[in-house]
């Protein structure tokens, strides 16, 4: 076994970056358990110091940012004898840490564990694509990275031709989730179908929604958009389908509506409601493709 | 290394993982895995026990991203973890006692016994401090761990600072030789 305190450098200066690794390690247990003991603190930690009286908020920031460098020795030792505060000082870097806590070596184990777990759930999410993901019409598990522009090109044209029967389509309105076709049922699969749908829903975010007025429009178009979708039949859904399908577009219609009232009252910035009505498109992307299963 | 802001996982990557980007969700686990883990570590009986709990946390993170407001995603991560952690402790026979306090703290209390082995490898430790013990442990943790200088001490113990120096020194050497005998 390696006993931790033993590894406590000699030379002092070493300490910050000592206690760092500790901090960022898969031992910082074994370094508390071995710290009470010699410490001869009581099991139930009582007698510890809270960790707000040995550091203040300002040092804490600095840690945060840069580390323990900039803390002096006897504030280290202060840690060291009052081994609970450790626990506490580690969740503050691991959260609230910067860009330098990301540079602080960690140990081996460490390294293989999150390499172990890496591998386990690459296992368990290959098993559940298997099971829950859409398919393509070629019956292959679609994937979920961004549309290459081969596929963004092919939308573009088939929205070309959409034009062309834009007005034929009454359940189209709108040009987000009104695109022409997109209710149609004539797809191989209910998951092809709500596919489709999120594929359409994605192109909200190359919309322009800089100014308020246009976000307005098209916050107003969405909206209109969800009620079509609200009351259209989905041929392609099973009952239960399209029931999950139709109350969540109830949901979203119902966010999107909240952010456009804020809006034009003025109780939300632009950027708030964009940032809301981007989240609402997110979520509405995200279980389309995750479908009533999920 | 530099201090800086911690810009990752960015907000293009945050979109994508809630929009059911595995690639981001790649990327975030390569960013957060390791602090994660440490975390799970600290407060869990062995190494082992964290790695199962941080599978399921990961899990969760994936099943859970439609939920996520899009804000402070380590907050959030940490978050579900400390949750999973309770819940495994809660659904574990062992009796380990977690606790919140002030709903942030979720380690009240480390028991020693974390496993048979780590039992036994305290013991061991227990028994090297004693045996070692007397003037080189206390010189050890009086001006390693409790931040007295070795001055101080010195004068104290009407000694040479030179005699505290060395009782630290093999202090340290016998701790470190019981514990190979130990484990010899």
């Amino acid at each position: 076994m390696t006993v931790r305190i033993i590894t406590i450098p000699d030379d002092q200066t070493q300490w910050p970056g000592w206690l760092e690794q500790q901090l960022v390690g898969s031992h910082l247990r074994d370094l508390i358990e071995e710290l009470r003991i010699v410490n001869g603190l009581d099991s139930s930690f009582q007698a510890n110091k809270p960790l707000g009286e040995i550091l203040t908020e300002k040092q804490l920031a600095v840690i945060a940012q840069s580390g323990l460098g900039n803390i002096r020795l006897p504030v280290i030792q202060q840690l060291l004898s009052n081994p609970k505060t450790l626990l506490d000082l580690q969740e503050h870097v691991l959260i609230n840490g910067g860009s330098y806590w990301r540079n602080v070596p960690v140990d081996s184990q460490l390294k293989t564990s999150v390499e172990r777990v890496r591998s386990k759930l690459a296992t368990s999410r290959g098993n559940d694509e298997l099971s829950q993901r859409p398919t393509s019409v070629d019956g292959k598990p679609s994937t979920t990275k961004r549309p290459s522009l081969a596929w963004v090109a092919s939308v573009a044209a088939i929205l070309l031709i959409g034009v062309f029967v834009w007005r034929m389509q009454p359940h189209s309105s709108g040009h987000i989730l009104g695109t022409p076709g997109l209710l149609a049922n004539n797809t191989s699969s209910s998951a092809e179908y709500l596919e489709r749908i999120a594929s359409a829903g994605e192109t909200w975010f190359q919309e322009d929604r800089s100014e308020a007025p246009k976000l307005m429009a098209l916050l107003e178009d969405t909206s209109h958009d969800c009620q079509i979708l609200i009351d259209a039949r989905h041929d392609a859904l099973t009952p239960e389908e399209r029931d999950w399908f139709v109350t969540k577009c109830r949901k979203w219609k119902g966010e999107f509506d909240a952010t456009l009232a804020s809006l034009k009252s003025g109780t939300i910035t632009v950027e708030t409601a964009r940032s809301q009505s981007d989240l609402t498109m997110t979520k509405l992307v995200a279980a389309l493709r995750s479908g009533p299963t999920a | 290394m530099n201090p800086g802001p911690d810009t990752f996982p960015d907000t293009a990557t945050v979109r994508r993982f809630i929009a059911g980007d595995r690639q981001a969700f790649d990327e975030i686990y390569s960013s957060l895995a390791s602090p994660v883990l440490a975390f799970l570590a600290a407060r869990s009986k062995t190494l082992q026990n964290a790695e199962d709990v941080s599978q399921d946390v990961w899990n969760q993170v994936w099943k859970k991203r439609e939920s996520f407001d899009g804000t402070h995603i380590k907050g959030w991560i940490f978050q579900i973890a400390r949750n999973r952690l309770i819940d495994h402790a809660r659904s574990s026979k062992r009796q380990e006692r977690i606790s919140l306090e002030d709903g942030h703290d979720i380690a009240e209390r480390i028991d020693p016994g974390a496993s048979i082995q780590r039992e036994e490898e305290l013991n061991a430790f227990r028994d090297c401090v004693e045996s070692v013990g007397g003037v080189f442990v206390e010189a050890v943790v009086r001006t390693q761990i409790a931040g007295e200088s070795p001055q101080e001490l010195a004068k104290q113990q009407g000694v040479a600072r030179a005699t505290i120096d060395t009782r630290v020194s093999r202090g340290k050497q016998q701790l470190r030789d019981c514990m190979e005998q130990k484990k010899t």
